[in-house]
């Protein structure tokens, strides 16, 4: 999968797809900075990755306030290094329970804005499949496990409508603290995934058939 | 951007755009992508506003020979194969014409930035009798014909609904309310798409008929409570 497919939460998690560690510099990785953070890139990768092993990781910042904190203030301090190249990512995570993410991106040699989001799904717009399925469908109250099914159903239409690779990570975020799904946990959910998909297919057999939709 | 697209059913073709233009100064829903080139066949265009509307003017115009006053020097055309060439003539010329100037005055400009598109369908009366979908993409506008749908440009949430959705089985009038659904759901979240919907009709008995508003108005009210069953559906189905 290349590009970020996106991250959403609820009032206690979050559910995170990303792409594979392996999908080249421009791909998307989810980065694990604590045991209750991560950083999940879309642009930049390398860079990102550098950036967070040389000067986050190593300070084991406590909580994701505590990160997002250190980031800031690393950032600002090393930008010259990272200066030429364009970076975005955002960092989620809960902290007294309760979920959140805060996003930093680069763009033309300037670290523009360092900017709170507390959207409940933070989507790479590129995608509007994933945000017009999860806009129909997502509620606040819905569990982590839901959102995790959700999330794993939107993968697949991507996969299916942009011949999207079916390779991907889904990293669940929870009181527990972090949790990725194997490629094993993947398969299966798609497969589960797909069955309902095809269970949809057939309720929509005659949507468009029937004059009278009251009937 | 916009949505365009063309459905294949059982008893003819229904294409679909929506008249919203977007540019660096906002957007108004005021452009005209669609346009009649002959009795059965029909013209979409998207993206580059400019090359769009000249080309399928151009192509009416030369197809008709409406400048050719006396209706001699130039001979209407009338098969399918020479609209075909025709098109990706005009498309071509007018693109290259385009694309020069622009990238003279922006450098950073790369083709896929201009991208535009169009899809030419009809009813093929004169060679094959059959109805026809042929989709042309800049730079090169090389003519393809796929046996199904062709959905282009803001075309992302269409093709999903329309794997849920459509058959080739359905017949005109029933394609004309997924017509109508697909722009409708797609305006919803992308806003490059919405304004006044454009839908027309390829059929054997009436050719190519563009709907007016009014007919449209009553698709959309008659999809009225499928919008609302198609949101219970999805909810009862992938909120577990």
């Amino acid at each position: 999968m290349s590009g970020i497919l996106g991250a959403i939460r609820s009032h206690n998690g979050i559910v995170i797809v990303s792409g594979v560690e392996e999908d080249g510099p421009d791909g998307t990785a989810c980065i694990e900075i604590n045991n209750n953070s991560v950083a999940v890139v879309f642009r930049g990768k390398t860079a990102v990755k550098d950036f967070l092993e040389k000067y986050i990781i190593p300070k084991k910042p406590n909580a994701v306030l505590d990160a997002v904190t250190l980031i800031d203030s690393e950032l600002k301090l090393h930008f010259d290094e990272y200066k030429e190249h364009d970076f975005s990512f955002f960092v989620a995570g809960i902290e007294n329970g309760r979920s959140g993410y805060f996003s930093f991106w680069s763009e033309n040699g300037q670290l523009n804005t360092i900017e709170v989001k507390q959207t409940s799904h933070f989507i790479n717009t590129i995608e509007d499949l994933a945000v017009y399925i999860i806009t129909k469908v997502f509620s606040e109250q819905m569990t982590v496990e839901e959102l995790k099914n959700l999330m794993i159903f939107v993968s697949l239409q991507c996969i299916k409508v942009f011949g999207y690779d079916s390779f991907f990570n889904i990293t669940i975020i929870n009181n527990e603290g972090i949790k990725k799904m194997s490629e094993g946990e993947i398969k299966d959910s798609l497969s589960i995934q797909d069955k309902k998909d095809h269970k949809l297919k057939k309720i929509f057999s005659d949507f468009f058939i029937k004059e009278d939709m009251s009937k | 951007m916009t949505l365009a697209f063309a459905l294949r059913g059982s008893n003819g073709l229904v294409l679909g755009a929506d008249s919203r233009v977007s540019g660096a100064f906002g957007s108004a829903d005021t452009s005209t992508k669609f346009l009649q080139v002959n009795r059965e066949i029909g013209i979409l265009t998207y993206g580059l506003a400019e090359v769009g509307y000249k080309s399928i003017n151009s192509i009416v115009d030369q197809v008709n020979g409406y400048s050719d006053f006396s209706a001699t020097a130039t001979p209407r055309i009338v098969h399918f194969s020479e609209i075909i060439k025709k098109t990706q003539e005009i498309c071509k010329k007018t693109y290259g014409e385009v694309a020069t100037e622009l990238k003279k005055n922006n450098s950073a400009i790369t083709d896929r930035d201009l991208t535009t598109g169009f899809i030419l369908a009809g009813y093929d009366a004169n060679e094959t009798n059959q109805f026809k979908i042929h989709h042309f993409e800049s730079p090169k506008f090389e003519s393809d014909e796929r046996p199904g749908d062709i959905i282009a440009a803001q075309w992302h949430i269409s093709q999903f609904l329309s794997n849920h959705f459509y058959y080739q089985e359905m017949d005109v009038e029933q394609l004309k309310r997924l017509a109508s659904f697909m722009l409708i759901e797609t305006g919803v979240i992308s806003t490059s798409v919405g304004g006044r919907l454009k839908i027309a009709t390829v059929t054997l008995e009436n050719g190519f008929q563009l709907l007016n508003e009014k007919e449209i108005q009553n698709i959309i009210c008659e999809n009225q409570p499928r919008f609302a069953k198609y949101r219970r559906i999805l909810l009862d189905n992938l909120r577990f």
